[in-house]
């Protein structure tokens, strides 16, 4: 015996409980699945209705559309969870000390200290107190297992759930429902008085695993191989040479199992063993910043939000910069009238952390953003942040203001993506219109441009005309000499008189999806200007590409 | 002995010697004035399309990037070939804001004056401004300093009182006197007038040059750019 008692309590359907309070409650009864963003998205939760339409986990996104095509498909977002599960947690150190979040598991799993509960009914009252305060918060049926290792807690955690196959339970795994006093389902039975106790679980509900201290490795013994917390693909190399319980698993040699499939088999055939080093130790992680606006009437337009916002992100700046950090990723929750939650994910072009930044911030969003209800209440969650990064302050610098740059930087990629605000950069291409591109401003220099004197300047080179590109090249109406060039062209309705400079031809591409082969002309116009035209030598068509301003 | 008006005139410190915003053309710079652009007001540069207004408000602005000053240029209508702006060597900064539609051009024009970090804001193939706005833009321009040029291509206005105003006017280009000269550099010539504003009216004329392309050969039928005839990434086309 290793001296400690763990608690592993597991919150069913964490994730998409978290989800669906983005929903009205009306709502929250269709089909819903949580997708994971990326370019093959691929579903990791669906609630019954959706399961009932055929959606399955680890489907992909548009295979789960067709099959259900009025499917709601909400994010997966994984630092919604996290930060919801930070709050489970405290919800939870109610009962014990020690409450953290467990590594590797999905969202709203927990491994919690069941040590010294002696005087306040041992792990059974541990466990019926954490199935309470989950319940309070809105999280019932919480899977509580116990035991003297973080394997076999989290197994007997997982145990209501786990598949025992068509043979049924193993005979020593015996469930008891506390409130009937029976012991029933999964071919278990009650205990006569005079019976010696063989069970491996001392109190199980159909919620509640406990497991004897000492009696780790009986119970793991007894399970399947998926309930083993270890490696996927050991586990499926495993079970691929046949093996179906841990106790098969135990009964390989060590040095054997070592030599052929490396470190991993030797956890695993500790964690079989129940050895298991994993304990709740530490603090819970400190919550990033998050400020709420509660409103004494519902107000339906969200720009009359924005006064009383301002306050608010001042209290927000300041805690974020009492503890050194600038965000990088802000959620804005709305909480309206329908007891539904709309959330708007920000992401700043930089880390923010100063109050008029997160204002211009919010107060584009909330100009834009579309409701469904009233709002009685607004939030504002730091999601991800960073060490804020110590400022140099330019006596001197005049303009210079990277802070105010970023919140115009911020306001503009907001409103209108991040192909809005754009630097000219030189690209090696023999077309005019491709010799350059437009790369997005993502950072700003702290420190201002080099200055140098208007005397210091070199004289300028004669001033060129600028192009103006038509979107796409549209058909240009000629009229051509013998040469085959134009002597006039019909633009902005009428016929003009030209005189054609060129070609000059270009070609390329020929290896690419794209070839071009072209030649292009500078029209000069009669009465003044000149036009940048192109020919397809080919067909013989006349594009008008824009003009010389 | 010094009196104390002299020593003060001495120990003051001189105001700063700011960017003048000038294109360092003598005849456009005739027309704008000493400091050229005139920070706090709006300045129209209107002309119809090929009218080389672009040109040589680029030639203003390039300067100005020259000295270290930060450029917003909006570009409403989305029109502007990247490769005549890219140019690595000037310090100043410019940001090149294309909104979904030209009628988000002033409220990007608002956003940029408002940080009072660009010395020259220009709002550019926006629809005409209203007048609150344009008051409003100007106020922007005024608390920071800015110089805000609105490129119009009508002479109809609105917006509040404008600062100066040039207005441009495409000239015939002189024919080419042969094929060699065709496939040159092609000079044209722009008429700037300053019909009122705060100086007198006053005009100039302005050539631009649309240069020879770089790789342009200089014999009419030899080809200018054929494509390369190997695969780049292998042996011989990298």
């Amino acid at each position: 015996m290793s001296g400690w008692r763990l608690a592993c309590a597991r919150a069913p359907d964490f994730a998409l409980r978290v989800a669906l309070r983005a929903l009205p409650p009306d709502a929250r009864g269709a089909p819903v699945a949580l997708v994971e963003a990326g370019q093959h998205a691929r579903v990791r939760a669906v609630n019954a209705a959706a399961r009932l339409e055929g959606v399955r986990p680890d489907q992909t996104a548009t295979r789960a559309r067709a099959r259900c095509p009025g499917l709601c498909c909400l994010d997966w977002d994984l630092g919604a969870f996290t930060a919801a599960a930070h709050d489970l947690a405290e919800v939870l150190q109610r009962a014990s000390p020690l409450v953290l979040p467990a590594d590797g598991d999905p969202p709203g799993t927990f491994l919690v200290d069941a040590r010294g509960m002696r005087y306040l009914g041992g792990d059974a009252g541990l466990a019926d107190r954490l199935v309470a305060l989950a319940a309070e918060a809105d999280f019932p049926g919480l899977r509580v297992g116990i035991a003297d290792s973080a394997v076999a807690a989290r197994a007997a955690a997982w145990l209501p759930d786990t598949p025992l196959g068509p043979e049924g339970p193993p005979p020593l795994l015996r469930v008891m429902t506390r409130a009937q006093g029976t012991r029933h389902d999964r071919g278990a039975r009650r205990r006569r008085p005079d019976e010696p106790d063989d069970s491996i679980e001392e109190i199980v509900s159909s919620s509640v695993v406990i497991i004897p201290p000492g009696r780790d490795a009986d119970f793991l013994g007894a399970l399947p191989l998926t309930a083993l917390d270890v490696d996927a693909h050991l586990r499926a190399t495993l079970r691929g040479l046949g093996l179906k319980t841990v106790a098969d698993l135990r009964a390989l040699p060590p040095a054997a199992l070592t030599a052929r499939f490396g470190p991993e088999a030797r956890a695993a055939l500790e964690r079989a063993a129940g050895l298991d080093l994993r304990r709740p130790e530490g603090a819970l992680p400190v919550p990033l910043p998050a400020v709420a606006l509660p409103l004494e009437h519902p107000i339906e337009d969200t720009t009359r939000l924005i006064f009383g916002l301002r306050g608010t992100l001042t209290t927000l700046a300041a805690r974020l910069m009492a503890r050194g950090l600038s965000a990088t990723r802000l959620a804005l929750a709305l909480l309206l009238d329908d007891h539904s939650e709309h959330v708007e994910r920000l992401d700043p072009a930089g880390p923010v952390h100063h109050p008029g930044a997160l204002f211009e911030l919010l107060r584009d969003r909330l100009e834009r953003v579309q409701i469904d209800a009233p709002v009685v209440e607004v939030q504002v969650r730091v999601l991800t942040a960073v060490p804020a990064v110590p400022e140099q302050v330019h006596l001197g610098a005049g303009r210079w203001n990277p802070a105010a740059m970023q919140g115009a930087l911020d306001r503009l990629l907001g409103r209108f993506g991040r192909a809005a605000v754009v630097r000219p950069v030189p690209v090696d291409d023999h077309r005019p219109e491709a010799a350059g591109r437009w790369a997005p401003v993502i950072e700003i220099p702290l420190s201002p441009p080099l200055t140098a004197g208007p005397d210091a300047l070199a004289p300028p080179p004669p001033p060129a005309p600028v192009r103006r590109a038509l979107p796409t090249p549209a058909p240009l109406a000629a009229r051509l000499d013998a040469g085959g060039h134009p002597i006039a062209v019909r633009w902005q309705g009428r016929w003009r008189r030209v005189e054609a400079r060129g070609p000059e031809r270009l070609s390329g591409a020929w290896w690419g999806d794209e070839p071009y082969a072209r030649e292009d002309f500078r029209l000069a116009l009669a009465e003044g200007g000149v036009l940048w035209a192109s020919r397809d030598p080919r067909a013989g068509d006349w594009w008008l590409r824009g003009w010389f301003d | 002995m010094i009196s104390l008006t002299e020593l003060l005139q001495q120990t003051r410190p001189r105001p700063p010697v700011g960017p003048r915003l000038t294109s360092g053309l003598r005849d456009l710079d005739a027309l704008l004035g000493d400091e050229g652009l005139e920070t706090g007001r709006l300045t129209e540069w209107v002309g119809p399309a090929t009218s080389g207004k672009t040109g040589l408000l680029r030639a203003v602005v390039q300067r100005a990037r020259a000295q270290g000053v930060a450029v917003g240029w909006v570009d409403a209508a989305c029109a502007l070939v990247a490769a005549d702006w890219a140019d690595d060597a000037l310090a100043g900064p410019l940001w090149v804001v294309r909104p979904p539609t030209p009628d988000e051009g002033a409220f990007c024009a608002e956003v940029l004056l408002r940080t009072r970090s660009f010395g020259v804001v220009v709002l550019d193939g926006a629809p005409p401004l209203d007048d609150a706005r344009g008051v409003r833009l100007q106020r922007m321009a005024r608390l920071g300093a800015s110089a805000l040029v609105v490129v119009r291509p009508d002479a109809a206005r609105r917006g509040g009182p404008v600062g100066l105003r040039l207005a441009f006017e495409p000239l015939a280009a002189p024919p080419a006197e042969d094929a060699l000269q065709a496939r040159g550099p092609l000079v044209w010539a722009v008429r700037v007038d300053r019909p009122r504003g705060g100086a007198p009216a006053a005009a100039r004329r302005l050539h631009l040059v649309e240069p020879t392309p770089p790789r342009l050969a200089a014999w009419p039928v030899a080809p200018d750019r054929p494509a390369n005839r190997t695969r780049p990434g292998t042996r011989y086309g990298r």
